[in-house]
């Protein structure tokens, strides 16, 4: 456990030094900033299309923070070479794997605390409210998507460069949520081999729907029951532990290439 | 007493770009405690593949390969260990104490323990000054001896060095003898994988030789070299011909 | 040297290959190399019906912002554990806000559409609609002010300043604006399009009103008349015409018919099909 710790904690070093998180920080606030500016027509203490836009910001923001971040962990390892060093340590695969999961799901998290933080407060400035308790649902499902992720993500790059990982995962990411909550309806209009890819393709893929309380949390819907809470939390549990094992699986045995050369 | 290496017959295949490699084809060796042992081939010869082995990186075939008499592919084999690969590298991002830090702790080593082997290693490869900076400032010879630091940062038992000297210029060399010698001086083992053929002659007692994934030479430099003729003569002689000398 | 000759030579190829699309181009769609000068703005020359689209977009999140962030509802093909869990996240029965309980939290949206494209009307018409009833009644003023400026002709707006005159008891304003909407109808609407006739039959017969309220019934009957022809299956119409007539107009059912024009509660019309007894009623 502590070869995880240790690891996640180079991670969490990578993210505060390196450039990523400031950029996109930056943006979440030029942008939020930049949404005060739209006319409201004289209406004062209108806010819900500020929580509504940012949420979406961030949701953005974060998944490309995680996406990024985490496709890079594993192939710049082995193209820098560290990972030699490092695995003939004490230190398995599979500690490695769970460690830059960590590292860089924790990194992710904290970041997206902070975006939420910020547009919170202007918000509340703003003269809105939010409900508390749905907040913090909000944020906790938000967090288990991006541990979602972030083992999706890691899984690619075990066998992935940096750019493929990244590139399969976000359009992975959007493919999921464009496509699986519409397959309900989309399966109603064909028939034979298509509408069987669809049925496999929805119970194959997560469902990235059940974490996104925004529109709840936007137009003061409230919190949802904890029993639909704590299932949600735990189906997140169990995909990133599938796509975990899965990196596991893939990275067990792999032959380390530094650089361009064996 | 186990030996510090043991290997028994070591094969390993490959498969590169869908053609089988033997890159190992049944070598064995051993290696004493308290040695200095060069590990030599030609480019191809199965060096970084024997050490790869022994570091756990890649699964062997066949044979047994053991460090401390446990089998290399248990995790706990590796606790008495330090390695120093190639043109090591580190990350950019951390400093150099941080590192060790890191790499102290990856063994378990913690608390006060932790910050005395610390100083003691940035002491020994001279790096004192420069520990509080980030790796990425460092030049070559500073992140070479940075490597050599968390090498040692476990007060190993064995040292495992592929090229040691690569990249250095004469002071970096002579710096790195002078570490190997020191640890030989401590009763640590040490072995490394080298073209410099030259260091080689300096520091090693023993020298192993590789050819075409098999062994082809054995034993003390004394023992292996004819008077009047260097290590480099021997090693091309070996390296070329299609007999060779016996293996002693 | 090389290398700079290597890169005039592709970036001068490019060029000629530019030149020879565009003049392609231009050949197949028959447009002129140079089109006369346009007077319309730049981003209506680039962006031109895309505006318009992304006005109804804008539109349609206003709308959804009105039923509580719930969208349409779509048919689903089956029913399984996720979907059900789903529905506990996502509201999926919606809700009306209204003026005492968030209702202006559509305005960015409405302001966004209008900005976009200046000329669609049913934004300006719902927000000035929305800034009113909530109690906003110089911020609905200055809306429809500006919209205006854009849209000059347009007598849908007339009427709405009509109704925002009514709403501050100003009789003689809202009959001016009546007047200027009666003027201006149908405008760029078809005549025969329903919604035209609708608002063509509401302005005569507040304008009739306003009259009567004033005793010009001389001046309302034609106006009357007018609005029966418009639909003539209306009997109201029909027995106020007759009382004018017959002298028989009662003087307290015109102020309430004036109450009523000042408080504007006008039906709307809930697009959403697949409602059910949970949600909050549609009128207001």
């Amino acid at each position: 456990m502590t070869a995880v710790l240790v690891l996640a904690g180079v991670v969490w070093r990578e993210m505060l030094r390196k450039k990523d998180l400031y950029v996109l920080a930056l943006l979440l606030v030029a942008l939020t900033l930049l949404l005060l500016t739209v006319d409201t027509f004289g209406a004062k203490n209108v806010s819900r299309y500020l929580l509504d836009l940012g949420l979406l910001l961030i949701w953005l923001l974060s998944i490309v923070l995680a996406v990024t971040f985490t496709a890079r962990q594993i192939p710049e390892e082995e193209k820098r070479g560290t990972v030699f060093p490092l695995l003939a340590k004490p230190v398995s695969r599979w500690q490695l794997i769970l460690g830059k999961w960590l590292g860089c799901w924790t990194a992710s998290v904290s970041a997206t605390i902070l975006f939420f933080v910020f547009l919170l407060a202007v918000v509340y400035l703003r003269g809105g409210e939010v409900d508390g308790l749905a907040l913090i649902q909000c944020a906790a499902l938000y967090a288990v998507l991006l541990g979602v992720i972030a083992a999706i993500t890691l899984a690619l790059s075990a066998r992935m460069t940096y750019g493929a990982a990244a590139t399969t995962s976000f359009v992975l990411q959007g493919a999921v949520f464009m496509l699986v909550p519409r397959i309900p309806t989309l399966v109603g209009y064909e028939q034979g081999l298509r509408r069987s890819a669809l049925m496999v393709l929805y119970y194959l893929l997560p469902h990235y729907e059940l974490f996104d309380m925004r529109r709840r949390l936007v137009h003061e819907w409230g919190a949802i029951p904890w029993s639909a809470f704590g299932l949600i939390v735990v189906y997140g549990i169990v995909l990133t532990a599938f796509f975990l094992l899965l990196g596991w699986a893939a990275y067990r045995r792999k032959l380390f290439r530094r650089g361009e050369a064996l | 007493m186990p030996f510090p290496i043991e290997v028994e017959s070591l094969k390993a295949d490959f498969k590169v770009g869908g053609e089988r490699v033997s890159a190992l084809k049944g070598v064995s060796f051993r290696v004493e405690e308290g040695s200095v042992v060069g590990f030599l081939g030609p480019n191809g010869a199965g060096k970084t593949t024997s050490i790869h082995i022994l570091l756990g990186f890649v699964d062997f075939t066949g044979g047994a390969a053991r460090l401390f008499g446990e089998d290399v592919r248990r995790q706990s084999a590796r606790s008495r260990i330090g390695y120093l690969p190639e043109h090591p590298e580190s990350y950019r991002f951390l400093r150099g104490e941080e590192l060790l830090r890191m790499s102290g702790r990856l063994f378990g080593i913690k608390g006060k323990e932790l910050r005395n082997r610390v100083e003691g290693v940035l002491e020994r490869v001279g790096m004192q000054s420069a520990a509080r900076r980030f790796i990425g400032t460092y030049s070559r010879g500073m992140m070479q001896r940075i490597g050599v630091a968390q090498a040692l940062i476990n007060d190993p038992d064995l040292l495992i060095l592929d090229e040691p000297t690569g990249g250095l210029d004469p002071v970096g060399r002579l710096a790195m003898r002078d570490i190997i010698a020191e640890l030989k001086q401590d009763g640590k083992t040490v072995f490394f994988s080298s073209h410099e053929l030259s260091e080689v002659e300096r520091v090693c007692d023993r020298v192993i030789l590789l050819r075409a994934g098999e062994k082809v030479a054995e034993g003390g430099i004394d023992e292996l070299v004819a008077p009047g003729e260097s290590l480099e003569q021997y090693f091309i002689e070996q390296v070329c011909a299609s007999g060779g000398r016996a293996v002693q | 040297m090389r290398a700079t000759r290597t890169s005039f030579s592709i970036l001068a190829a490019a060029t000629l290959l530019a030149g020879v699309s565009f003049a392609l181009a231009c050949r197949l769609t028959g447009l002129p190399y140079f089109a006369a000068a346009d007077s319309r703005s730049a981003w209506d020359q680039i962006f031109g019906s895309a505006s318009a689209g992304l006005s109804r977009d804008l539109y349609e999140i206003a709308d959804r912002y009105f039923h509580k962030g719930v969208g349409h509802h779509e048919e689903r093909a089956f029913e399984d554990p996720f979907q059900r869990l789903g529905e506990v996240v996502a509201p999926h029965r919606h809700e009306h806000l209204s003026a005492d309980a968030g209702v202006l939290e559509i305005m960015p949206w409405l302001s966004l559409a209008t900005s976009v494209d200046p000329g669609n009307i049913e934004a300006y018409q719902v927000a000035a609609y929305w800034l009113k009833t909530a109690g906003h009644l110089d911020e609905a003023a200055e809306l429809l002010k500006k919209a205006l400026v854009d849209n000059p002709d347009d007598y849908r707006l007339r009427m709405e300043l009509a109704l925002l005159a009514a709403a501050r008891d100003e009789r003689d304003s809202a009959a001016a604006e009546l007047d200027r909407a009666l003027n201006l109808w149908p405008g760029k609407l078809d005549p025969a399009d329903e919604e035209a006739r609708i608002d063509l039959a509401r302005a005569l017969h507040y304008r009739a009103l306003i009259h009567q309220l004033d005793g010009e019934y001389s001046a309302a009957l034609p106006l009357l008349k007018r609005e029966l022809e418009v639909f003539p299956d209306r009997g109201g119409i029909e027995a106020e015409i007759e009382a004018i007539q017959n002298n028989s107009v009662e003087r307290e059912q015109l102020e309430n018919k004036w109450h009523l024009l000042q408080r504007d509660k006008r039906e709307l019309q809930c697009e959403d099909h697949h409602h059910d007894h949970h949600h909050d009623d549609h009128h207001h």
